[in-house]
């Protein structure tokens, strides 16, 4: 029912415009030259410049114009509303699908090898290899590192026995950070184990 | 022509054949001739593309990375280490090799080749590099060439030490901040960079970052408060950081701080004020003054300052509506019609209006509709000066131009006609009550009309602008006539406004040249040049029939040809 009656007041309004141009031929009494009534007749904006030029004998069918004009906002504007709503839901339908995916370890998890070509399948193939093997070196190294920080500590230890309180809080301090690396080796160790999994 | 004695019998005779001369005869007759106007004009813009043409900037790339670098950065400093072009070989050669270069030449090499890798890594070996310094080095190379797109063991075993090396959890940090999912770790080993490094500047900036694309303004206002974080913060962020806050009051100082940065550029202000002068000679011609020191002569120029200032109760409303009232710009068009004129039209007007009220005593007691419109408009041009700053130091010089002809006017118009009401409505109270509000109504929301719809690029919606302009312009333009007096202009109003576009032209091809390359100054004039050739003849039509009421504008079609 509103659509009709958006699409009447459009044609109405179309049709005003037509009617306003022509007015504007008309009551300059035929004294217009043949470039300015082509122009007004198919012409966009020619008939704002035209008003502006002579607007004492335009101005009626100017006006006419514009208020048709008026007239065809309704239906243009919900369409255009309709469009960029439309246009706004995809997009925070996409975003949101962006949001909800799954934490990735590495750049290849979201890679699907089934929907490649031999060849770049073979290529992301081993890319993927080698990143296991970096990973798998770093993994090694921060296991080793924490084997001798380990033995580190233990001699300090072993040593701390009457040590004054400055010993003491470098020892703990020390201590505290070797809990943190312990916890990220760990942490490490879990991302390489779900890596390999997924190899 | 022989002079005759008053009480001489004779009347006067007239030599018609006598030539009469004289400067200003020859200004009059020079001014409205149009061979003499268009050379005048491409003489002008000549000059201007040739000054252009010799002061070109000799790196306009250099003008492009420093607009988007003001554009999207924070301060000053953020990029600069990394944008450096560090020598590797340069630098480990010298006796005492800063560790900070060293790392900078290292982001800058080659990792995919085996041979290159070893080279980088012997070289560094060998280096007079301290031993501290080379085994972070050497462990920020190897987390590079690993291509993980994570530290390496080693840098975080460096990193994670009770007494870290200076730059090792920034550079920890700066591999984390790469991954979304990695950046709270990204900001535990900043801060821990701080506590060791409290004056690195890029670290904290990077914290600003994150923080800002993570939108926690919470965050960042705990941060802004801190001295080490809130000289880093531009006023753009502060802004943003008190709006989303709901600090009012804090809004102001960011707001004045912008409003001050708008003046540190010389181009925008340049193309600004030579936009504006222009507006200000066809106002004092609008105004016919009598001479130097007239009223009308002076008050402009009191009036533009006051105009200039009414932008910043502007953005405060502006941030207020849009934070509090939920009044903002959105892309969809019936919430935009609504931000646009109940938003934009409405405060703008309101905020001219309000430092318009100054004038309004004086003029009042003067008596004067002509005095009062342009008055007021001027108030309204002063405004349309200092947001045309704003707008040409964001966008490009070819800005200038279309605001020169659309902001510049509609403002001067639209505030001319609100002043005129206002002082209508105070000098007949009773007769004339309605005419204040109803002009204010209808003017806030063409202005609202006209910004909603010439941001759609649909026919119809921009024709609609168009007319709200254009009728509100012939408004203007009915006003000012009526009340000029039968006197004729000297100077052509419209010759003022083609020469004042010609050096509008001409110095934007200078100052863009200047920063950007003559080429792009050009297809900056070039690029809207269709769109503006419309705007150009109304204007001409409006300052060469408009301003007097009687015979142009109500002549025969046929004379007018």
């Amino acid at each position: 029912m509103i659509d009709t009656l958006l699409i009447a007041l459009a044609v109405l309004g179309f049709l005003a415009v037509i009617v306003g141009r022509h007015m504007m031929i008309r009551d300059t009494g035929g004294e217009l030259p043949i470039l300015w009534m082509v122009a007004l007749r198919l012409i966009p904006f020619s008939e704002l410049v035209y008003m502006v030029r002579h607007y004492t004998q335009a101005k009626t069918g100017g006006i006419v114009s514009i208020v048709g004009m008026w007239l065809m906002v309704p239906y243009a504007g919900t369409k255009l509303w309709e469009a960029q709503t439309s246009f706004q839901h995809r997009m925070e339908e996409r975003q949101k699908k962006m949001n909800s995916r799954p934490e990735q370890t590495s750049e290849f998890d979201s890679v699907d090898f089934s929907e490649m070509s031999g060849e770049a399948g073979a290529h992301f193939a081993m890319a993927r290899t080698r990143h296991l093997l970096e990973k798998e070196k770093k993994i090694q190294q921060l296991n080793a590192r924490l084997t001798w920080w380990f033995q580190q500590f233990q001699q300090r230890r072993a040593a701390l026995t009457g040590a004054d309180e400055a010993t003491l809080r470098a020892f703990n301090a020390d201590a505290a950070a070797y809990g943190a690396f312990n916890a990220l080796t760990k942490e490490e160790n879990a991302e390489l184990a779900a890596l390999r999994a997924k190899h | 022509m022989q002079l005759v004695e008053p009480d001489s019998p004779k009347p006067p005779e007239v030599v018609r054949t006598a030539e009469i001369t004289g400067w200003r005869i020859r200004l009059y007759y020079w001014t409205r001739n149009p061979h003499i106007l268009i050379w005048s004009a491409a003489i002008i813009i000549g000059v201007g593309a040739l000054l252009g043409w010799q002061s070109q900037a000799k790196d306009p790339q250099a003008a492009f990375v420093e607009m988007f670098r003001k554009a999207f950065g924070f301060r000053k400093g953020m990029t600069d280490e990394d944008a450096q072009q560090v020598s590797l070989p340069e630098e480990l050669l010298k006796p005492a090799p800063q560790i900070e270069r060293v790392i900078t030449a290292l982001k800058g090499r080659d990792t995919f080749d085996s041979g290159a890798i070893t080279d980088v890594t012997d070289a560094v070996r060998k280096s007079r590099l301290a031993p501290a310094d080379k085994s972070l080095a050497l462990a920020y190379w190897d987390s590079l060439a690993s291509h993980l797109g994570e530290p390496g063991a080693d840098l975080l075993f460096l990193a994670i030490q009770a007494r870290p090396m200076p730059f090792a959890n920034e550079l920890v940090g700066d591999f984390y901040i790469t991954k979304q999912q990695t950046t709270a770790r990204a900001l535990q080993y900043y801060e821990r960079e701080l506590a060791v490094r409290p004056a690195a500047e890029t670290v904290r900036q990077r914290i600003l970052a994150t923080y800002y694309q993570k939108k926690d303004f919470a965050g960042l206002g705990k941060l802004a408060k801190d001295p080490g974080y809130e000289k880093l913060l531009t006023p753009a962020i502060s802004l943003e950081i008190a709006m989303r806050q709901r600090d009012w009051a804090g809004l102001w100082p960011p707001l004045l701080a912008l409003q001050k940065e708008n003046f540190t550029q010389h181009t925008p202000v340049i193309l600004s004020c030579v936009a504006g002068a222009v507006w200000l000679l066809l106002a004092w011609q609008m105004g016919q003054p009598k001479g130097l020191f007239s009223f009308i002569i002076w008050a402009p120029l009191v009036a533009i300052p006051l105009g200039a200032a009414s932008t910043l109760p502007v953005l405060f409303l502006d941030v207020y509506q849009s934070e509090s009232w939920g009044l903002k710009h959105t892309g969809l068009f019936f919430q935009d019609c609504l931000f646009f004129i109940a938003g934009v039209g409405v405060r703008e007007e309101f905020c001219k209006l309000l430092f318009f009220l100054p004038f309004v005593p004086i003029l009042l007691a003067r008596k004067n509709r002509l005095e009062t419109i342009i008055i007021a408009g001027c108030v309204g041009l002063g405004f349309a000066v200092e947001e045309n700053l704003s707008y040409f130091r964001q966008g490009d010089p070819s800005s200038a131009f279309a605001r020169f002809l659309t902001a510049n006017f509609f403002h001067f118009a639209a505030t001319g006609i609100i002043g005129l009401a206002l002082c209508d409505t105070l000098w007949n109270l009773r007769g004339k009550w309605w005419k204040f509000p109803a002009t204010y109504a209808v003017v806030a929301t063409a202005h609202g009309f006209y910004d909603a719809f010439l941001s759609v690029p649909a026919y119809l919606f921009v024709a609609l602008g168009l007319s709200c302009f254009i009728l509100l312009s012939l408004k203007f333009f009915r006003e000012v006539a009526r009340e000029r007096g039968a006197a004729t202009d000297q100077i052509f109003p419209a010759a003022t406004l083609i020469l004042g576009l010609a050096a509008l032209v001409a110095t934007i091809l200078v100052c863009a040249s200047r920063e950007y390359g003559f080429e792009f100054a050009l297809n900056a004039i070039l690029g809207g040049a269709l769109s503006l050739i419309i705007f150009i003849y109304m204007f001409y039509i409006l300052f060469r029939d408009g301003l007097q009421e009687d015979a142009p504008i109500s002549a025969p079609v046929s004379d007018l040809h």
